[in-house]
């Protein structure tokens, strides 16, 4: 007898204690081979004076009857179950909330003790997992995505499975789905004390599986044996799972680049359109309507709304790109047009766009593209452009001058200095020395003055040259510096000392200048000295960026107080019967360094000797 | 105006340095070898003999020297209209100008000057200038055929 025994007893006993005088009753009976059958027993009591004296029992076998009404229950159950897990997977509800609904519908209708969902993703806690000594490769595993039923939580023990671990990990790993109904004893399952204490009978796990990709596995626990039909029941859950997940990932990729899209549009203030081209129907974004000042609704979902809005000074040259584009002349459309705004004003669009379908014959049937409204830059270009302008009538205005100078000032100065030199030839009789002073200073300061128109003159071409940069070895250039200025060292000591030193980015011609100048001033400024010391070297510099040169003597030096009129042109520290020059060489050092990106400064006291300092952006590569 | 044909054509609006320059010619005995004109449209007159030139002796001058800021007709004007004419171009051309400036160089240069001198400010460099130029062109240099020679 079945474990039905207890309960036909107890039915029994009711029927004779209360003297019931017929009752009908149907049970299962497991018979000697195991399989069942059902009895329905009508049972008629005998009564004597009120006592029973006897029963009469006429017992029919109704298996067939019982297993056809039991089917029928069971195929509705089925088919409520198919029709719950439908619902779920149309739902418009995240992927785990889908999950948590076929779970829920596995445990209800196929009366499962609990139902878990795991679908295969990459391997996250690895570190923390206990089962990883069984994990082939960990860049896998199978994550609990859904459990109901009695156990409900996903942060448990199994919440990853490596694949191949387990019965779970061995359903995923290719070995097909698993159904017993024999839990107990099938070899497959472990933790027999649990089963047991749970009473639980029958297992089944399946893969989701798309196109024989594993991605993932439902499996049931439950205390009845699985029919035949339930156990099909979940082979089609399990496709139809599979799918549906398939699909709402899909949906959720397709929602976030949506979302990403929606996000770029209007971080990146895009307005966008999707015209029909055959029937000139138009939609707009509200965005493109805002940057004209329209409400979206203003305006007609047409092609015309845009042509309306078009300044007619840029229509033609707009629609050419468009139809040029429409008749796959280019890749793509793309103009920058002024359209008008609802207030009457004028916004410059750049509108781009291409044909996204067309029909047999290669008509275009549809365009999409987008509006970015484009006002701020153009009127920056505007600026630039009115700048430019101004900059370039600027420096055409001083080339004229400084070319007006190169002409008209030096004939003067020549005619000054030629006739007071034939005035001395020719008076030289009746001059006396006073007079012929006079005419040399007339003679030295013509000349003087023609000196520093050429140094003005080519002090203005530094600052306007082009700069033809390349790669120069400061050593080397000083060194032909020190050569060209022999002259200027005859007769004198001189304790030379110079570092090794870096190579520069820059032109070499302007960058010679600068040592010259600075080298000339450094023989200039000791002559004073008995014995001159200078020295030239690189200096330690304050970032990673630049190089630092520096060129520093013992000469008279200068008063820190007027460092600041040093680098200025004509600016000149020393009366020019001590030291000669125009006061034009430091202002040159300091434009050709700076047009170089680089800067120039000094230190000094006087009667102690000054250093002058250049710093050069470094070259690329240039490591100390 | 002086009809004759000279060996060397000055053509500076400036009358002091093309009295300066005359001097600087004389150390070489060349000035009496000069004619002298005040812009461009003369020194074009001269060489196409037209205008108060028109009845001057056939032939070159051996040089023409030329100062590149002149009124009406500059220098460069001068330079190229010689320099595109098949009768004028073989004529040797120095400009003797105060400008160094590099645009004036290369213009000339493309319109194919034979020298460029840049007059300097002082005196006796400038007198030393001339007088090389002068030397050069007038004495040292043989001409083109159809050139006035020296002593010719």
């Amino acid at each position: 007898m079945s474990n039905s025994r207890p309960a036909a007893e107890r039915f029994y006993g009711r029927q004779f204690v209360r003297k019931i005088p017929s009752t009908y009753y149907e049970y299962p009976l497991i018979r000697k081979d195991g399989s069942e059958i059902w009895i329905g027993q009508n049972v008629q009591v005998l009564l004597e004076d009120g006592q029973v004296v006897g029963f009469q029992a006429v017992a029919r076998d109704i298996t067939e009857r019982k297993q056809a009404e039991e089917g029928l229950k069971e195929q509705m159950r089925l088919s409520m179950l198919a029709a719950e897990v439908n619902g779920a997977l149309v739902q418009r509800a995240p992927l785990h909330a889908m999950l948590q609904s076929c779970a829920e519908a596995l445990v209800r209708h196929l009366d499962a003790v609990f139902a878990r969902i795991w679908l295969l993703g990459p391997g996250d806690l690895c570190g923390d997992c206990h089962k990883a000594s069984h994990c082939a490769d960990r860049t896998q595993c199978l994550h609990l995505e859904a459990s109901a039923g009695l156990y409900r939580n996903l942060n448990g023990e199994y919440r990853r499975i490596p694949l191949g671990a387990l019965k779970i990990g061995k359903i995923a790993q290719g070995h097909g789905p698993m159904v017993t109904n024999d839990a107990l004893n099938d070899e497959r399952l472990q933790n027999k004390d649990w089963t047991q204490q749970h009473g639980l009978r029958s297992f089944a796990g399946y893969p989701l599986l798309l196109e024989s990709q594993v991605m993932g596995v439902m499996a049931i626990f439950a205390r009845h044996p699985l029919t035949g039909p339930a156990v099909s029941a979940m082979e089609t859950v399990s496709k139809a799972l599979s799918l549906g997940i398939e699909r709402k990932k899909a949906e959720e990729a397709l929602q976030e680049s949506e979302q990403r899209l929606e996000l770029a549009l209007r971080g990146g203030d895009l307005g966008t359109w999707d015209w029909q081209v055959q029937t000139g129907a138009a939609v707009f974004n509200r965005r493109w309507a805002e940057m004209l000042g329209y409400a979206l609704e203003e305006l007609a979902p047409h092609i015309g709304t845009w042509e309306r809005l078009v300044h007619s000074e840029d229509l033609p040259q707009v629609m050419d790109a468009l139809q040029a584009h429409l008749n796959g002349h280019t890749s793509a459309f793309e103009s920058e047009l002024r359209m008008k705004t609802k207030g009457g004003g004028w916004r410059w669009i750049l509108a781009r766009g291409r044909v996204v379908s067309r029909d047999a014959q290669g008509r275009p049937v549809r365009a999409t593209g987008t509006h970015l409204d484009i006002t701020d830059r153009k009127r920056a270009e505007a600026d630039v452009k009115e700048r430019s302008r101004q900059l370039e009538a600027a420096n055409k205005e001083l080339e004229a001058f400084s070319y007006s100078v190169s002409h008209d000032l030096r004939a003067p100065l020549r005619h000054i200095d030629g006739f007071a030199e034939l005035l001395e030839q020719q008076a030289a009789p009746v001059l006396d020395e006073k007079g012929r002073k006079y005419l040399r200073a007339i003679s030295d300061s013509a000349q003087r003055m023609g000196r520093l128109i050429d140094d003005l003159l080519e002090f203005s071409r530094t600052g306007r040259a082009e700069l033809h940069a390349r790669v120069v070895p400061l050593e080397a250039l000083v060194r032909n510096v020190l050569d060209d200025l022999q002259p200027e060292t005859e007769g004198r000591t001189i304790d030379w000392t110079i570092g090794p030193l870096p190579k520069v980015q820059g032109d070499p011609a302007l960058l010679r200048q600068v040592w010259f100048n600075l080298v000339a001033n450094a023989i200039k400024y000791t002559r004073p000295r008995d014995r001159a010391t200078i020295e030239i070297g690189r200096a330690p510099s304050t970032g990673d960026h630049e190089v630092v040169v520096f060129v520093r003597d013992n000469g008279v030096g200068f008063d820190m107080q007027y460092v600041g009129k040093l680098f200025g042109v004509f600016q000149r520290l020393h009366g020019i019967d001590d030291f000669e020059g125009s006061g034009i060489g430091l202002a040159n050092v300091q434009r050709i360094v700076a047009r170089h990106g680089g800067r120039v400064w000094a230190e000094g006291a006087v009667g102690r000797g000054a250093t002058f300092y250049v710093a050069l952006p470094l070259l690329e590569g240039d490591g100390r | 105006m002086n009809a004759e044909l000279k060996r060397i054509l000055l053509a500076d609006d400036s009358a002091r340095d093309a009295e300066l320059t005359l001097l600087a010619l004389e150390e070489h005995h060349l000035a009496n070898e000069v004619v002298h004109v005040r812009d461009g449209v003369q020194a074009l007159d001269y060489l196409y003999r037209r205008g108060a030139f028109a009845m001057r002796e056939p032939g070159h001058p051996a040089v023409v020297l030329l100062d590149l800021k002149m009124p009406k007709v500059d220098g460069l004007e001068v330079l190229r209209t010689m320099k595109t004419d098949e009768q004028l171009k073989r004529i040797p051309v120095v400009m003797l100008t105060s400008s160094r400036e590099e645009i004036d160089l290369l213009r000339s240069y493309q319109l194919g000057v034979n020298a460029y001198v840049v007059k300097p400010v002082g005196f006796q460099p400038f007198v030393q200038a001339v007088k090389d130029v002068g030397a050069f062109w007038a004495i040292v240099n043989e001409p083109p055929p159809g050139s006035i020679r020296r002593n010719g």
